[in-house]
């Protein structure tokens, strides 16, 4: 088999072909975790039906759907998440977790590893037992994470561990990188925060103190993990992976992507083929360009910007508004290295 | 057909795109190859496979049987290609 290929290769094809090629299901929105920064609204209770879920993925298959993420609140309060999974890899998808991971068993994380799903995504906040409770809200979260760590190092399961960096965990990513690099996993941290589901703006409570984020954004220029400067082309579309991704929520909400949660269709009105196809607020959404950011034409930290449609929504219910929080980053990156470069 | 467990694969733009999971590997297939993919897979062919080359694509069955069994590889179950 060639090496030269990449799963980028598939999703500019993707792009090209404007065709659905990544589906997020939230399979519920029950969770047994109340993490402080989270975009769900923790008061809601749906499950979508088993039946429901197979015919998305039967529908995805003949789209052309390649990836499924599915998604919580948490999937393993699901008793069938495993047949679900099963469904999927039966269909030749490939499928990704995202998951808290606390009720993770030896015998789940077993059948998991004859499945051979693409990743296990978890969040872990800090090794401090402490901090990690505080922001979970459950007493113990970081003993049951780190047991299930061991299940998936184990069984060899593809993990990626989510750092998501508040102002309480700011500095602990260091220690859990260094944890990730020791057992095998991917570690990917990130100081985004988004506004809750239904515009709640608790979760921005939490974002990290300005010292917290010029010391991250260091770091990860420091590992080659920042690619700014970009280039802000007027003619590009905002956001290439609205070309190819769409997520559903619990309720049957047809989404443009995971974090962009302007409804264009709900599937238990319409098939998620008539949506991808026909909905005019997906086309619309899809159909950005730069050209339309108002506020960002002119700003001088466009090129330090990773402005995101979803969150700028989030934060304004519009899309094409300067994002708070995304200029907040790109205000750091430019402080720290914007002399360096010559833009 | 049954294809092995481990296998993903999906078509975008008439290219086939097959993703070994337990060895982290892609294979991208175009032309005669996708297409002969796609007849074993969703087609269920297993000797009609071969004639429908041979009309569509110009090709003699010596050549077919070979691009078809390198695309296989181990990526179909072993029956299968003892079927054949």
């Amino acid at each position: 088999m060639s090496n030269s290929v990449d799963i980028s290769s598939f999703y500019n094809e993707a792009f090209k072909a404007r065709q659905l090629g990544s589906l997020t299901i939230e399979v519920t929105s029950s969770c047994n975790f109340l993490c402080r920064h989270c975009y769900v609204d923790q008061s809601s209770n749906n499950f979508l039906e088993y039946e429901t879920i197979i015919g998305i993925i039967d529908e995805a298959r003949d789209l052309g759907v390649l990836d499924i993420l599915f998604t919580g609140g948490e999937i393993l309060l699901r008793d069938d998440i495993l047949e679900i999974v099963t469904y999927a890899r039966e269909k030749h998808i490939r499928v990704s977790l995202m998951s808290n991971s606390s009720l993770l068993t030896e015998d789940f994380v077993k059948s998991l590893s004859n499945l051979y799903i693409s990743e296990f995504s978890t969040t872990l906040f800090s090794l401090d037992n402490e901090k990690n409770d505080f922001i979970t809200r459950s007493r113990g979260s970081t003993h049951k994470i780190m047991k299930s760590l061991e299940l998936l190092e184990k069984y060899k399961i593809p993990t990626r561990v989510k750092v998501p960096l508040l102002n309480i965990n700011g500095d602990d990513y260091s220690l859990i990188e260094e944890y990730c690099n020791q057992h095998g996993f991917t570690c990917a941290s990130s100081p985004v925060i988004f506004p809750r589901k239904d515009k709640g703006v608790e979760p921005l409570e939490h974002l990290t103190t300005n010292e917290q984020l010029s010391r991250i954004i260091t770091s990860f220029r420091e590992k080659d993990n920042d690619s700014f400067p970009i280039v802000f082309n007027k003619k590009e579309r905002i956001c290439k992976s609205l070309q190819y991704s769409l997520a559903i929520d619990s309720s049957g909400k047809v989404f443009p992507c995971n974090s962009f949660f302007y409804e264009v269709g709900n599937i238990f009105n319409d098939s998620l083929k008539n949506i991808w196809l026909e909905s005019s607020k997906l086309r619309e959404v899809q159909d950005m360009t730069n050209e339309q950011l108002n506020d960002c034409n002119d700003c001088i930290y466009n090129v330090w910007c990773s402005f995101c449609p979803g969150i700028s929504f989030g934060e304004n219910n519009s899309f094409l508004k300067c994002s708070f929080s995304a200029k907040r980053i790109a205000e750091v990156r430019y402080k720290c290295f914007g002399k360096e470069v010559n833009v | 057909m049954k294809i092995k467990e481990y296998v993903s694969w999906q078509e975008v733009n008439k290219i086939v795109f097959i993703f070994d999971e337990r060895n982290n590997d892609i294979l991208k297939l175009e032309g005669l190859s996708a297409d002969i993919w796609k007849k074993c897979v969703c087609e269920n062919l297993s000797e009609e496979y071969l004639s429908y080359i041979e009309e569509n694509f110009n090709v003699s069955r010596f050549e077919a049987t070979q691009d078809k069994n390198d695309i296989i590889n181990d990526l179909f179950t072993k029956e299968i290609i003892d079927n054949e």
